[in-house]
């Protein structure tokens, strides 16, 4: 089961009716669709309400959606349009067009649109990641390579296990340890 | 370390993309129902955000919280369902064997009475149609039928004239044999008469 097929089928859930489904979703992807809103406003409350929004819109249409794509490239639409429509209720031009937007969310080169951190949120974005990386630091090897195959390369556990050279099932092992490793010094962070 | 679960391995399995069999229904009924769960499944998509670069937004964490909030009082969007089409190749000859099915039965109901016509000729005239047509010698059992005199148009066209003698004779083995009358000994299944 692909990333994209378990999201088809929380997709499917949700269109039946389990709204608990969709909530998952939205856990799944709030970070990005957030990140990516926030490339468009400067205001870190207005960026919860507009993400929030893009939510709400994506549920309600929810039932229109046939899996022709990716439900992240769907959303992802949805929220380009809430973000833009936002905009220009408030007065405001929206800057660029998609191909531009969409350039800066997979080149990491939307220097125009990304300058909108707060210095708390960059204070605290830039905290987790310094403990995500010495936790990840703090790994050892071979959990260490496990866990950056997977998350950094998007590396199947079979082909973990094959670069490794070891059994899927110690693959899988390494993998939950290193993220409970880590886990375990971003939760009192998270938590805080 | 926490205490791995099965649950926790489901999880890990899940934000990995790779469930296997059965394990993306127990990951999401242990997600819907545990909060602590689903609080450890976000940040290890966080983890991964993070491990690959891609920008944080620690006070997005509150969406998921706000949307469920703002979706509980709305109606649950279904999506229609959908019409099943039959396939044509299975629908067309099960409807035609049951109109033809439905008029067999009104015709063995109904038909008799409404439909048979006055109890034609004697035998005797079709033997004399048939010693017409096919020269077949009669029985001695008919001598007094054989005696009577049939009258019968004539035809220019010779070949037209044997083919009415066939249908003849064919009316009469049909009648006599079944015992009914009417057009009831003549009928034929649908499909099938194309094929004599």
């Amino acid at each position: 089961m692909t990333e994209r097929e378990v999201d088809q089928a929380l997709v499917e859930r949700a269109q039946a009716g389990d709204r608990r489904a969709f909530d998952l979703l939205v856990l799944k992807y709030q970070q990005k669709i957030a990140a990516l809103i926030g490339r468009y406003l400067r205001d870190s409350a207005e960026v919860l309400d507009v993400t929030q929004d893009a939510f709400l819109k994506a549920y309600r249409a929810l039932p229109g959606f046939r899996g022709e794509s990716a439900f992240y490239t769907w959303i992802y639409r949805i929220a380009i349009n809430t973000v833009k429509n936002h905009m220009v209720a408030q007065s405001r031009r929206p800057p660029g067009d998609d191909v531009e937007a969409e350039l800066a969310e997979q080149m990491e080169m939307g220097a125009r649109l990304r300058d909108s951190a707060t210095p708390e949120r960059e204070a605290l974005s830039d905290e987790i990641a310094n403990t995500v990386q010495e936790a990840l630091d703090a790994l050892p090897d071979d959990l260490r390579a496990a866990i950056m195959f997977r998350e950094i390369d998007g590396m199947s556990y079979e082909e973990i296990a094959m670069a490794m050279e070891c059994p899927i099932g110690t693959v899988r092992s390494r993998i939950f340890r290193a993220r409970e490793a880590i886990d375990k010094r971003l939760r009192p962070l998270l938590e805080a | 370390m926490t205490t791995a679960t099965p649950d926790h391995w489901h999880l890990t399995a899940l934000l990995d993309g790779e469930p296997g069999p059965g394990g993306f229904e127990v990951a999401i009924s242990a997600l819907e129902q545990d909060a602590t769960l689903r609080a450890r499944f976000e940040r290890g998509l966080l983890i991964g955000q993070v491990l690959r670069g891609e920008t944080s937004t620690p006070a997005a964490r509150t969406i998921s919280a706000r949307v469920s909030a703002a979706l509980a009082t709305e109606p649950v969007p279904m999506r229609p369902a959908r019409r099943q089409r039959v396939p044509a190749s299975i629908n067309r000859p099960a409807a035609a064997l049951a109109i033809a099915a439905s008029l067999v039965a009104v015709a063995v109901l109904v038909g008799p009475g409404l439909l048979s016509g006055p109890a034609m000729e004697s035998p005797g005239m079709a033997r004399n149609i048939a010693q017409q047509g096919t020269a077949e010698p009669a029985g001695s059992d008919d001598a007094q039928a054989d005696a009577q005199v049939v009258e019968r148009w004539t035809m220019e066209e010779p070949a037209g004239s044997t083919a009415l003698d066939a249908l003849l004779v064919d009316h009469r083995e049909r009648a006599s044999a079944s015992g009914l009358t009417g057009f009831i000994p003549y009928a034929a299944v649908v499909g099938q008469s194309g094929l004599r």
